[in-house]
């Protein structure tokens, strides 16, 4: 039994010394030209802005859902779009924004479903990928629980690193910019390069459960936010995401569960959910992501609600 | 818990060591202990189903005991067919009830007869249709007189719920599983080292093999209706692949845990995808549940016993029988009958030469073998009849001599080289990874560069397909 043992804990040993290894010492090269890379230059065109400004935060369903141009200068402020990854987790895109928000500014806050009532809202993957790859200095931004949640994507993505390193060591590819990479957003932070490509095909969403809750910290969270923006004399609006058909059916349950939550704690989505629920064929590769015809659609829909809501 | 998560990375250090070091002083404690972590195991999924197998264990404990006691034949028949009633009965309510009640429905329909749909929201119990049928083999065989019943209601208990086995097998039967409970497990090194090899290989097949496969199959399963009949072939291909290494990947690290804690399992897999004809498939490929058909239904229908149109008939009930287990759709019942109608051919010719694999015919009969069985998974892997009809409709279309639309083969064909040809290699072996006779230094870089791969190619909550059943 001893021998077992022992060999058992050298093995976990070196497995654990390799992983640390590869966790600090390996570059990934995927991570620094995905669309994680992206934040810090999102961060430096809001660090750009000295006037209010409009800052639209939330996972792909932003990132690949808008044509900010349109609303920045029918409404004539200028408006930056933070969405990269909902796998960052809510937590963490709206602890990043919060030394940018100043007084006059408007956040529109688009979450995707699925970070009121998975893991999503404290990150996954992509948040390690992100504080240990992109934006070093924000580990500091985790809390422990978040710490907790990430814990169990550490050691695959410290195997993913060295997986990627080892063959960059023998075939050094030229960079291509395809619509996952850091290059593929435009000066208002809209991945754009989807937008001349043919629709692909996607998974829907799953049928939701009826043991899906909401995650009440989530709402504890969001209304913490509303009042941190009001503190620093901005405005706070939560709109829903848009979503295929399918998928928005499949997840009925568990959306009127979410939107009733946040209007019984005065947090309401500025206006119903299905009005965000677009024909599957305006969906460029996922039930989050539109196509050009669907982001133009998108982008009036949310110019309107947002010219009603600044003359209320 | 899945075998391939997180919690269970912690869950079987901490019971591997609380067994050998504090439960292990007498057999009552082992058991008892087993017990307690079986039903911790499967509570996990949901705590209700534990009433269900705890029902199911008093239930056949007890029809056990009174078989025993009982001399009286008619009364014995009476108590088996109770047990068989009982079984079948939960397993035929939590998993078939909407199937049977739907297609009621359809057919008076079809008859221009309308019946309100009534359908209820029943959540089908992980594994029942295995521990269902663990504990039938154990009254089955208690009424034949083929075993004693035992009298220890732990043991049987913990034989019951003993969890690397209990969701998806191997399926043990009572005889070869129960008398281990019976005798107090001694730490054997060579079993549990060789329980861990096993874990890491299954862990290997399951996550970096089955899990990227499931991503290309999903996707060419998903638009079978804009793809060639190349990629359709690819899909198909691709899914045979998978779903031998989620199940045997599975089974790998049942019987490498079964193992750390002292018990030896029942093979479930012995490279099936080698076999030269169809027969000799179904003596490879899940083979607890391939037995146990053919000693509880087939040979008691009569087997091959009479005439020959009665032996086509014991088969291709047997085989509807073990696709209708599967799961409560017309899709796994002609998947079975398929099979069934596979090895007519060779119950008319009455063929029992076994063809070598080692030469050119014997490579054609298996690649046959192969393409017979990777057909009939088109039937198991979609949704419904039509959309298994379409897809056939797909790849035998002029689009099947195009070039495939990629569909990951840069990674997946290698993966698939790789399997394959490591288990050629091995295919005399019983167990598929035991390196044991390579130097040392050589075999701890193998298990270090395993353990790296299968943590690059994790994926959270990738279930095994096996789990649904």
């Amino acid at each position: 039994m001893k021998l077992f043992l022992r060999n058992i804990l050298k093995l976990v040993f070196l497995t654990i010394a390799i992983l640390l290894f590869s966790l600090f010492f390996i570059k990934d090269r995927v991570a620094q030209s995905s669309i994680l890379a992206a934040l810090p230059d999102k961060h430096y065109l809001l660090n750009s802005i000295n006037e209010s400004k409009i800052i639209v935060l939330g996972g792909s369903n932003v990132s690949f859902g808008l044509d900010s141009k349109v609303i920045e200068s029918q409404l004539n402020i200028p408006l930056i779009n933070m969405g990269v990854h909902a796998g960052i987790g809510l937590e963490y895109i709206v602890n990043d924004i919060k030394p940018f928000v100043k007084k006059g500014d408007l956040i529109v806050l688009i979450p995707e479903y699925e970070h009121f009532y998975t893991d999503d809202f404290y990150g996954e993957m992509e948040l390690v990928q992100t504080v240990f790859e992109i934006e070093l200095q924000s580990k500091k931004l985790l809390n422990t629980k978040q710490w907790m949640h990430l814990l169990k994507y550490l050691p695959t993505y410290s195997a993913k690193k060295l997986k990627n390193f080892v063959p960059s060591i023998f075939n050094k590819k030229t960079e291509i910019i395809d619509i996952y990479h850091r290059k593929s957003f435009n000066a208002n932070g809209d991945a754009f390069l989807h937008w001349t490509l043919p629709n692909q095909n996607y998974l829907h969403a799953p049928k939701s459960n009826n043991i899906e809750n909401v995650n009440n910290e989530v709402i504890v969270f969001l209304k913490e936010f509303k009042f941190y923006t009001e503190k620093q004399g901005a405005r706070l609006l939560i709109f829903p995401p848009v979503i295929d058909e399918t998928s928005f059916n499949n997840k009925i349950d568990i959306i009127t569960k979410i939107a009733k939550e946040l209007k019984n704690n005065d947090i309401a989505f500025e206006c119903e959910p299905r009005s965000f629920c677009y024909n599957d064929s305006l969906f460029f590769n996922s039930y989050y992501h539109l196509n050009k015809i669907g982001v133009d659609k998108r982008t009036h829909q949310l110019l309107k609600d947002l010219e009603r809501l600044k003359s209320e | 818990m899945l075998f391939n998560s997180f919690e269970y990375a912690i869950f079987l250090p901490i019971v591997f060591l609380l067994y050998w070091f504090v439960f292990n002083k007498t057999i009552k404690l082992q058991n008892l202990f087993l017990l307690i972590i079986g039903y911790i195991f499967y509570g996990w999924w949901d705590w209700r189903f534990l009433f269900l197998i705890a029902f199911s264990t008093i239930f056949d404990f007890t029809i056990g005991i009174l078989l025993e006691k009982s001399t009286h034949a008619q009364k014995r028949k009476w108590l088996f067919a109770a047990s068989c009633i009982v079984n079948i009965g939960l397993l035929g309510f939590f998993k078939y009830f909407n199937f049977f009640i739907d297609n009621f429905i359809s057919a008076f329909d079809s008859m221009g007869y309308h019946i309100p749909a009534v359908s209820l929201k029943i959540i089908l119990p992980v594994g029942i249709s295995f521990y269902t049928f663990q504990s039938l083999s154990y009254t089955t065989d208690v009424f034949r007189r083929k075993m004693k019943p035992t009298t220890d209601f732990v043991s049987f208990a913990a034989f019951i719920s003993f969890f690397p086995q209990l969701v998806a097998g191997p399926i043990e039967r009572a005889f070869n599983l129960l008398p281990q409970f019976h005798k107090k497990r001694l730490f054997d090194l060579n079993l549990a080292v060789k329980g861990m090899r096993q874990i890491l290989w299954g862990l290997f097949k399951k996550i970096v093999i089955a899990d990227t496969l499931s991503t290309y199959v999903d996707a060419i399963f998903n638009s079978y209706e804009v793809l060639p009949g190349s990629t359709l072939l690819l899909g198909a291909i691709y899914f045979s692949v998978q779903i031998y290494c989620d199940f045997s990947g599975y089974s790998s690290i049942a019987i490498g845990t079964a193992r750390l804690f002292g018990f030896t399992l029942l093979q479930n897999f012995s490279y099936p995808y080698f076999s030269t004809n169809v027969s000799q498939f179904w003596r490879k490929w899940h083979i607890s549940l391939t037995s146990w058909f053919r000693d509880y239904i087939y040979i008691p229908m009569g087997g091959s016993r009479g005439s020959l149109t009665k032996t086509i008939f014991n088969t291709l009930f047997v085989f509807a029988l073990s696709g209708f287990w599967h799961g409560a759709n017309w899709t796994f019942v002609i998947w079975g009958l398929l099979n069934g109608l596979y090895l007519i051919p060779n119950l008319i010719l009455k063929n029992k030469k076994v063809i070598s694999e080692n030469n050119v015919f014997g490579i054609f009969s298996m690649l046959f073998t192969f393409g017979l069985i990777t057909f009939s998974w088109i039937f198991f892997r979609s949704n419904n009849l039509a959309q298994a009809f379409q897809y056939i409709n797909g790849l035998f279309s002029k689009s099947l001599f195009t070039y495939p639309v990629q569909h990951g083969m840069a990674i997946t064909i290698p993966l698939i080289v790789i399997l394959f040809g490591v288990e050629w290699i091995r295919k005399k072996e019983i167990e598929m990874f035991q390196p044991q006779n390579i130097h040392f230094i050589l075999r701890w870089i193998i298990y270090l560069v395993m353990i790296i791969i299968c943590l690059a190619f994790f994926k959270q909550n990738q279930s095994f397909i096996y789990f649904q059943f």
